[in-house]
């Protein structure tokens, strides 16, 4: 039911497949947003540099010692697990299924009939 | 208060607060959803909207006069497509993503929160009925509403996943039960209110904020779903509140005759196809007293505003409300009137209608993510 000639608009509920709504949107869009996430990215990074300098300035970390920490081994997998379950968060969005988490039954179409039809029946 | 210990293990009460753990990164994850969802009610829909009139003007133009007119213009507009993604991928977001999606964080805490609901739903007594032999109607097994993958009636967790999916239903009100403050501020004041039903009670919040303004009130519920009524049960019990709730069918419910003061409901007339509405309506007014209401508010088109109602019949598809879109055309106080409501009050519900932000200097009428009216039909 979802098929249309249109670009975003649909023309009934989602089922089989998830609809493709910006296969129209302008490279030049998406781009844009990845610059500004970098730039969010930047943001962050530039914080996080400010408050080890505050902190090592302020004695309350030895100098360096962000650069120079080593994990425990178990924090060290820890860490790996965390990493690995980000890429797979983020990458998999490239990769996913198509299929609707949710999936509306197709016989769902016997109830979308309007009041006044169903008067008339 | 009854006995409030879980039988199982005496240690842990069955009235104690029971909440998904959120992980900080659960937290931020959903605090940027939100914050997503706010750009696409406000900001985005500003910009399609000037997008759209600036289009319309190019092309020399006459404005459309239906909102399939003003669809047809809207689908080539990049705002358009992204407000369309946005509404159906964040949701998606929202639910079904792998570990920080509602869904994997509370099935990650199943062995936890299962038991406590359960334990909770054993020490209920005749507070909560539930029916394990009740025929859920083939609409609400058809439609995976909002998104819920399998529908609020299929897994024991399903009552907290709504629960906390609900967070961002109304992103712009920061506090969820804010909506039903407002609908229950809006009723008529020079009555009684002894008797109360939750009409698709769901998690219970509603019901549960009527209790804390109504202390007075008898208050029951009503809904499908076993695992939000279990979940709803629960809520009350932390609160030190009795609900008296029900699994059953709202079109057969086993109430008196003239049972209730006030029947009310948050948006579910558009979550019942047409072929259900006039039963719905009658048995509603069959359990309400005479002179009693039947109240609540719900999605609608805005008259005049093809722009503004194209909007509205995106959502139906875009967020599995699937019968929003014959709701839409349902004569709904023809049929309160056909099924013998004295008194059929239909108007704009202004103080839900959020307005989204123009830019300075522009005119026109307001724009607003979702169209809402106020609905009260007296027996």
């Amino acid at each position: 039911m979802t098929e249309s000639p249109r670009t975003a608009a649909l023309a009934g509920p989602v089922i089989g497949q998830e609809p493709d709504f910006l296969r129209a949107l302008p490279t030049d869009n998406v781009v844009g947003a990845v610059v500004a996430l970098t730039a969010e990215v930047y943001m962050l990074r530039e914080r996080l540099s400010a408050l080890e300098a505050e902190l090592e300035s302020r004695r309350v970390l030895p100098a360096g010692a962000v650069e120079h920490h080593r994990a425990a081994p178990d924090v060290e997998q820890a860490r790996q697990r965390d990493l690995a379950a980000m890429t797979q968060r983020v990458l998999s969005e490239l990769t996913r299924d198509r299929t609707p988490t949710s999936t509306v039954d197709p016989d769902v179409a016997k109830y979308l009939r309007p009041y006044e039809d169903l008067q008339k029946s | 208060m009854n006995a409030v210990f879980n039988r199982g293990r005496d240690s842990e009460r069955v009235d104690a607060p029971l909440a998904l753990e959120e992980s900080r990164d659960f937290r931020s994850y959903h605090a940027f959803l939100r914050s997503a969802r706010n750009f696409m009610e406000g900001p985005l829909i500003a910009a399609m909207h000037r997008n759209y009139e600036r289009t319309l003007a190019a092309a020399g133009a006459p404005e459309p006069s239906t909102w399939r007119e003003a669809e047809a213009t809207l689908d080539g507009l990049t705002e358009y497509q992204f407000y369309s993604w946005c509404f159906r991928n964040l949701q998606r977001f929202k639910y079904s993503r792998p570990d920080l999606g509602i869904f994997a964080a509370v099935h990650a805490q199943r062995d936890r929160l299962a038991p406590a609901l359960e334990a909770a739903a054993r020490s209920a007594g005749p507070d909560l009925a539930l029916d394990p032999s009740l025929e859920v109607p083939e609409y609400f097994r058809y439609v995976p509403f909002h998104q819920h993958t399998g529908g609020v009636a299929n897994d024991e967790l399903d009552g907290m996943v709504y629960e906390i999916g609900r967070r961002t239903t109304v992103p712009s009100h920061s506090d969820p039960n804010g909506i039903y403050r407002i609908l229950f501020d809006a009723l008529p004041k020079d009555r009684s209110y002894a008797r109360v039903l939750d009409w698709g009670v769901g998690h219970g919040a509603a019901l549960i904020t009527w209790q804390e303004l109504h202390p007075e009130s008898e208050c029951y519920g009503v809904d499908l779903s076993a695992p939000c009524l279990k979940l709803a049960h629960k809520r009350a019990l932390e609160r030190g509140m009795r609900l008296k709730l029900s699994q059953q069918d709202l079109e057969h419910m086993n109430f008196p005759d003239g049972h209730f003061d006030l029947v009310f409901f948050n948006f579910m007339l558009h979550e019942v196809p047409p072929s259900n509405t006039r039963a719905l309506l009658a048995e509603a007014r069959r359990v309400l007293r005479p002179g009693g209401l039947f109240a609540g508010h719900e999605f609608h088109l805005r008259p005049g505003d093809p722009f503004q109602n194209a909007l509205q019949y995106s959502h139906a598809w875009l967020n599995n409300e699937t019968y929003a879109a014959p709701w839409y055309s349902t004569p709904i106080g023809d049929i309160a009137r056909d099924v013998g409501f004295s008194k059929v009050r239909i108007e704009p519900f202004e103080r839900l209608i959020r307005s989204v932000p123009r830019s300075p200097g522009e005119q026109g009428k307001a724009i607003t993510p979702n169209h809402w009216n106020l609905y009260v039909f007296e027996r």
